[in-house]
């Protein structure tokens, strides 16, 4: 700052110095008139020489936001801080809607990947991911129920006439409220097993995170 | 060359025009034009001294080579421009010397045009548009 200031002081001295120098060699009053008016302009050149160098490196930009910030410290700092705050607001938004697509589309595509393989209809099909940077399965939770009328009928045929052989078994009070509540005899369980089994291979997760639900057709 | 040869020779230079004058005005003409011519060779050393002194002096302080530019040659156009129009208005033209002054003024406000554009440019960048 300073050597500049310097050399901007020196540079008009020495300018005015030359100035006058020539004002008294110029011979008679002829030409008197111009030269002192080009000499004024570059003098006056002189003195606006660091504007120059403000425009020419596009500095001011820069220099009057630090005024402002010099200005009205406090504000602006507060706006900072509420700016950054927002920021951060706005990446874990954006993180967990991240994880809510990502969420969806594998409950989506193992909805279907199961339905493709079994003769079921999923009903709900859920992932759940832990974590912020690197996401990981948590539990994958399936609700299904065997489809009555679609392709798979070859399973579904099989299992209608199990449930009268369990029934026959106990009596028949007993069997209902069974029925109700945890139906899953042999064939409801294998089938959950077997599901539970295709989401393990193709996902490779441990059997503890998958829940299969097979709700009566 | 001291200044007792410089008044020597622009005195016995007057005295040849002035017998000259009476038999050829023309060959006095001549004689004036070559007096000034030698006078102002002879300070062309010294002048070289003070330029250099100048840029020298320009040089250290940083001075914009283009302002010095332009005063050199603002002092360069001013003394070709007297000497000529004077050596004319001697032989009695004067209407070629105004030319010359003419010619002199317009070349030194041309060096000026760069000048004003660039101070014109800065003071309207810098008001607000």
């Amino acid at each position: 700052m300073f050597e500049l200031l310097n050399g901007w002081l020196k540079q008009i001295i020495i300018l005015v110095l030359l100035a006058t120098f020539m004002d008294l060699l110029l011979p008679n009053n002829a030409m008197d008139r111009y030269v002192k008016l080009v000499m004024g302009l570059l003098i006056i050149l002189a003195i606006l020489s660091p504007i120059f160098q403000l425009i020419r490196q596009d500095l001011d930009l820069t220099s009057l936001s630090d005024q402002q910030l010099e200005g009205s410290g406090r504000e602006n700092l507060s706006s900072v801080k509420a700016i950054k705050q927002k920021g951060e607001q706005l990446t874990e938004t954006q993180n967990r809607l991240i994880h809510e697509q990502a969420e969806q589309r594998m409950a989506a595509t193992l909805r279907k990947g199961v339905e493709k393989r079994f003769p079921v209809e999923v009903i709900q099909s859920e992932v759940k991911t832990k974590g912020k940077e690197e996401a990981r399965i948590e539990g994958v939770h399936l609700v299904v129920r065997r489809a009555a009328d679609k392709g798979g009928e070859e399973a579904v045929d099989p299992v209608d006439p199990v449930d009268p052989v369990d029934i026959g078994m106990d009596s028949e009070s007993r069997n209902k409220e069974d029925h109700q509540k945890d139906e899953p005899s042999s064939e409801q369980r294998a089938l959950s097993r077997r599901i539970v089994q295709y989401v393990e291979e193709t996902w490779k997760l441990p059997p503890e995170q998958i829940k299969v639900e097979v709700e009566d057709g | 060359m001291e200044i007792v040869q410089v008044v020597g020779l622009g005195l016995v230079a007057t005295f040849l025009v002035l017998v000259l004058k009476e038999q050829k005005p023309v060959f006095a003409f001549l004689l004036a034009t070559f007096t000034g011519v030698i006078i102002f060779l002879s300070l062309i050393g010294k002048i070289a001294d003070v330029l250099h002194v100048l840029t020298r002096l320009a040089e250290q302080a940083r001075v914009n080579t283009l302002f010095l530019e332009t005063i050199l040659k603002i002092i360069g156009i001013a003394y070709i421009a007297e000497f000529g129009a004077q050596v004319t208005r001697d032989a009695g033209q004067g209407s070629i010397a105004s030319k010359i002054e003419l010619a002199g003024k317009i070349l030194i406000m041309v060096m000026a045009i760069p000048i004003i554009t660039m101070i014109i440019e800065t003071i309207v960048q810098i008001l607000p548009t």
